[in-house]
C-alpha cells in the first residue's frame, strides 16, 4: 500500500547531479512529504532491484530524472537504470491494483522533447526539462507536489529555491562541525541535516 | 486490608495530634495514596527534546512550519551521527550565523 507523503526518487548518484539530487531532496521534504530512494537502505544481503521494488510499492509519488540517458564507457552503451525504474513505477501504477492507482509521478529531462529519440512511448506522460539548473527543477518540482497533493501551504518554487541556496550557503558549516566531509554524507545523513534544519529555522 | 488502613489511619491521627490538629480527619485509603505517591509528573525535565507529534497517516512530525507545511522526520535513521546530535550542531550554526 503506497504512503500519501512517500516520494520515490529516481535519479543519478554521481557527484556531477549532486546539486540536482540535493535540491530534490531538499524540496520534496520543504513541501511536506518523505523523499525515499534506493540508497536508503545499505544492506549489501538486499537485492538492489527488490529494493528498488519495495520503496517504489510504499511511495505515492515519483521523481524520475532520465536526464543521464546518454552513450557512456567503452564500449559505448546507454545507462538505462532510471528508465528502468521509471518503467517498473508506471508499471506499478497500471497493474498494481486499486493500493496504487493513485500513484503520480513527474519526469525530468535535460531538454525538452528529447526523449522522442530513445523512449518515444513515454509521449502523453508529464516531461519536463531543468537544463541542469537546479533553480528550474526546484521550481517545476514544488509547483507539481502542491497540484498533486492539493496541499496549498506548500510554497512556491521560487520560494524553496531560495530557501536551498541559504541551505548550501550552511551545509558545509554543519558538516564541519560534525567532523564530516560533504563527500561522506550518505543520503540518510543528508535527508536528516534538510528536516533538522528545516525544523531549527 | 482493612487492618492496614486501621494502621495508617492511627499513625496520621497521632501526627495531627502532635501538631496540634483537631480529630476531624479526612480518611483516604492505602490504594489513594500509592496511587499519588507513584504517579509520575506530567512536565518533561527535557530541555533539547522537542514536541512531535504523529499525523493522522503515523508519520512523525518534526515541525509545522508557520505555512502550514509539517516537516515529517526521515523515514530511515541517519548513519555518521544521531538526530540529537545533528539538531544540536545545526542550531550552534544557525545561532553563530545569525550572531555574525
Amino acid at each position: 500500500m503506497a504512503s500519501e507523503s512517500d516520494v520515490f526518487v529516481n535519479c543519478p548518484f554521481d557527484d556531477g547531479y549532486r546539486i540536482l539530487f540535493n535540491a530534490t531532496v531538499f524540496t520534496i521534504i520543504r513541501s511536506g512529504f518523505r523523499a525515499r530512494c534506493a540508497l536508503e537502505t545499505d544492506n549489501a544481503a538486499d537485492n538492489r532491484f527488490e529494493k528498488i521494488c519495495k520503496i517504489i510499492d510504499e511511495c505515492r509519488y515519483g521523481v524520475h530524472d532520465i536526464s543521464r540517458t546518454e552513450i557512456d564507457g567503452n564500449p559505448p552503451l546507454p545507462r538505462f537504470n532510471m528508465p528502468l525504474e521509471l518503467g517498473l513505477f508506471l508499471g506499478a501504477r497500471r497493474f498494481g491494483g486499486l493500493g496504487h492507482r493513485a500513484k503520480s509521478c513527474i519526469i525530468f529531462d535535460r531538454e525538452p522533447y528529447r526523449y522522442q529519440r530513445y523512449i518515444s512511448d513515454l509521449a502523453g506522460q508529464d516531461i519536463h526539462s531543468h537544463d541542469g539548473e537546479h533553480r528550474a527543477l526546484i521550481v517545476a518540482l514544488a509547483a507539481w507536489l502542491r497540484v498533486q497533493s492539493k496541499r496549498r501551504g506548500v510554497p512556491g518554487g521560487g520560494a524553496i529555491a531560495i530557501e536551498f541556496d541559504a541551505f548550501v550557503d550552511q551545509l558545509p558549516r554543519i558538516c564541519e562541525e560534525q567532523q564530516l566531509e560533504p563527500a561522506e554524507m550518505t543520503f540518510r545523513d543528508y535527508n536528516e541535516i534538510v528536516a533538522e534544519y528545516l525544523a531549527a529555522r | 486490608m482493612g487492618g492496614v488502613n486501621h494502621l495508617i489511619y492511627a499513625r496520621r491521627r497521632a501526627e495531627h495530634r502532635r501538631l496540634g490538629g483537631s480529630e476531624e480527619l479526612v480518611f483516604r485509603s492505602q490504594k489513594c495514596d500509592c496511587q499519588v505517591m507513584t504517579k509520575k509528573s506530567a512536565t518533561s525535565t527535557a530541555t533539547d527534546k522537542p514536541v512531535r507529534t504523529k499525523s493522522s497517516q503515523g508519520y512523525e512530525v518534526l515541525v509545522t512550519l508557520p505555512d502550514g507545511v509539517r516537516i515529517l522526520k526521515p523515514k530511515s535513521k541517519p548513519e555518521h551521527f544521531t538526530s540529537r546530535q545533528i539538531r544540536s550542531t545545526i542550531k550552534k550554526v544557525l545561532k553563530s550565523g545569525a550572531g555574525g
